[in-house]
């Protein structure tokens, strides 16, 4: 990196803690410090909801999929805006005229204080681990690139965000988010750009896009339904449905972004635009990736993207063996090369014979080439066990490292933080409101012969001790992501283990008003321990771990609230719609 | 007297004059961006 990446990088990570700690002064009581008095706009709440869904995992991995698997990962995000819609219709008018300021609070007077408690303490798990994955994302980049400890570089990452996250509570989250966002478009767009440019002078856009197209890079939608296939219409449609349901209507670390609206309009308008946004932007970060994959048909890449795992084993027992196939994937990949520009010369004729064969000498090319990177990821296999075999998480920085100016290398390097710092915080921000709402004000808290001035000072105080523990506790696991394969997907599928379960609990809550707190919790218990028996006994693919939970739920809680000694009381509680 | 913040007016959104229609928008929006990427799988795969 030059003394120009540094600047850019440096500035911006020191520019985003400062703004944070100076736009988050002045919370006096735990309105202002979780829900920041309830004064954003919904272009505020949009960014902020993106900012905190797009991980640094989003520009690691995401691009990496677009390069190795296509870009068939957008139909995970088919069913997101339904779940936008469903949500601006009822949980966020709910949520409002409560006026809670956690989504679990909601349970506790629709339901009982154990099922408030079981729905809290999943999402303190759930969330809690994936903060870990959220902040060991961008530490990775570093220790790969710049040979730093990963421990310490985690600890560094997670310190920073806590500085402000803690200091300045929900205010210091959302307008950092807004600037982080802006950021992050800016890594993108400018990574884009230079991809496109960077493409051989022969080589015209439309040419890139076929050649993607020809070798699978472009299979954005797949209308088959198999349940073993991890993305299809049909999954991202129903599976993704559920899933953001659940993770935008119950994971507090998305609600209390919306409860920081400053009327139900703007919380909805801030969701709506959300829905309108998100489909765009995660096709244009896999069109990025597919993108990557043309420039590297024309350039020759590396076999195997890792550098790590590349040194180790040509240092090992397999290194002569290593090296012969790295030879024959440059002759592979330089005859691939050859016969993409002969199949973009046959498609500037009308001859569709000469396009055809082109076409099938280019995969036969592309099926030699993988043929001989899969044994050299044997040989790395071999030579290290630990090595889970895949490189997607280092595609994108690999590119941006090699082949990127000055400056822009920082850009988008500050992006990938800017987006780890961005949902980092908002986790963090939402694990202490749980925390001191539906564990220390609920079951600790004392106020007997306290002045209310007091009371809402130390509740300020519980939650930044509470925001700092979550920071510990995200870096303690964080050193523990190095073996969960590509990132996103392991966040993905950790939240799908939970989100189900909590999904249905808040279905139940909304439209069963039947349904009592007993019956719900335990029918709860059931659904969590099925969704763990199809994570460990089955094949189906994660997304449907969020229907099995939420269908789960909602049977049992019913078939439960059938006997009356299991029954309901009945609700004429104020918090069902 | 002032509105009890738990009771606020359910306002419409700034454009469309309704949200049922807003929610309209955003599912047409998202069959659309369906069919263009149906349009663009077929076409290039």
């Amino acid at each position: 990196m030059s003394s120009l990446d540094w600047l850019v990088l440096g500035a911006s990570l020191v520019g985003i803690v400062l703004y944070g700690v100076w736009k988050g002064r002045g919370n006096r009581d735990l309105g202002g410090y979780l829900l920041a008095d309830r004064t954003m706009r919904w272009h505020t709440i949009t960014l902020s909801i993106m900012a905190t869904q797009a991980s640094a995992i989003t520009f690691l991995s995401t691009p990496g999929q677009g390069f190795a698997d296509g870009m068939r990962f957008v139909q995970f995000y088919f069913g997101l805006p339904l779940a936008m819609i469903v949500l601006s219709a009822t949980a966020v008018p709910i949520y409002r005229r409560l006026r809670v300021y956690t989504a679990y609070e909601y349970l506790e007077g629709r339901f009982d204080t154990k099922t408030r408690s079981l729905a809290a303490l999943l999402f303190l798990v759930q969330r809690g681990l994936a903060a870990g994955l959220t902040i060991y994302a961008p530490s990775l980049i570093l220790s790969v690139l710049l040979g730093w400890n990963i421990h310490l570089t985690c600890l560094a990452l997670g310190a920073f965000v806590v500085i402000y996250t803690a200091s300045g509570g929900a205010k210091a989250v959302n307008h950092t988010q807004v600037v982080q966002m802006l950021i992050i478009f800016g890594g993108i767009g400018t990574a884009f750009v230079l991809i496109l440019t960077s493409l051989p002078p022969d080589v015209s856009f439309l040419d890139a896009v076929r050649v993607a197209g020809v070798m699978g890079r472009l299979n954005a939608v797949d209308y088959s339904f198999d349940l073993q296939n991890r993305y299809n219409i049909w999954s991202g449609l129903i599976g993704g449905f559920f899933l953001a349901l659940s993770y935008f209507g119950t994971d507090q670390s998305q609600v209390g972004r919306y409860l920081t609206g400053r009327s139900v309009t703007q919380s909805r308008l801030g969701l709506l635009m959300n829905g309108i946004v998100k489909v765009p932007m995660q096709f244009s970060i896999l069109f990025l990736g597919a993108m990557v994959f043309v420039f590297y048909v024309f350039s020759s890449p590396p076999v195997f993207f890792n550098p790590v795992d590349v040194k180790k084993v040509e240092a090992g027992a397999h290194g002569d063996a290593f090296r012969a196939e790295e030879n024959r994937y440059r002759a592979a990949t330089e005859v691939r090369s050859d016969r993409a520009r002969a199949y973009i010369a046959a498609r500037r004729t009308d001859d569709r014979a000469m396009v055809a064969a082109a076409e099938r000498a280019l995969t036969d090319a592309q099926t030699e080439a993988e043929a001989i990177r899969a044994e050299a990821v044997a040989l790395i296999r071999k030579d290290n066990p630990a090595s889970q075999g895949s490189d997607t998480n280092y595609v994108f920085l690999n590119f941006v490292m090699h082949h990127l100016p000055a400056g822009v290398i920082g850009l988008v390097l500050a992006a990938i933080f800017a987006a780890s710092m961005s949902s980092t915080s908002a986790e963090l921000n939402a694990l202490s409101s749980t925390t001191s709402v539906d564990i220390y004000r609920r079951f600790l808290e004392r106020r007997g012969g306290i002045a209310p001035e007091v009371v809402a000072r130390r509740e300020v105080l519980v939650s930044k001790v509470a925001t700092v523990f979550w920071g510990a506790f995200a870096i303690a696991f964080a050193e523990f992501a190095s073996r969960l394969g590509s990132l996103i997907e392991a966040v993905n599928i950790l939240g799908s283990l939970f989100y189900g379960t909590i999904l249905g609990i808040f279905l139940t809550a909304f439209y069963l008003k039947r349904v009592g707190g007993t019956a719900v919790f335990v029918a709860a218990l059931i659904a969590e321990a099925a969704v763990v028996a199809c994570f460990l006994f089955t094949t189906i693919s994660f997304l449907w771990y969020n229907v099995v939970g939420c269908l789960c739920v909602v049977a049992f809680s019913l078939a439960m609230s059938v006997r009356p000694t299991m029954g309901a009381r009945p609700t004429s509680s104020p918090s069902t719609p | 007297m002032t509105t009890p913040p738990e009771f606020e007016p359910d306002e419409p959104p700034p454009i469309l004059g309704s949200w049922p229609r807003a929610y309209a928008v955003v599912a047409a929006f998202l069959a659309v961006l369906i069919a263009l990427f149906t349009w663009f799988t077929k076409t290039f795969e």
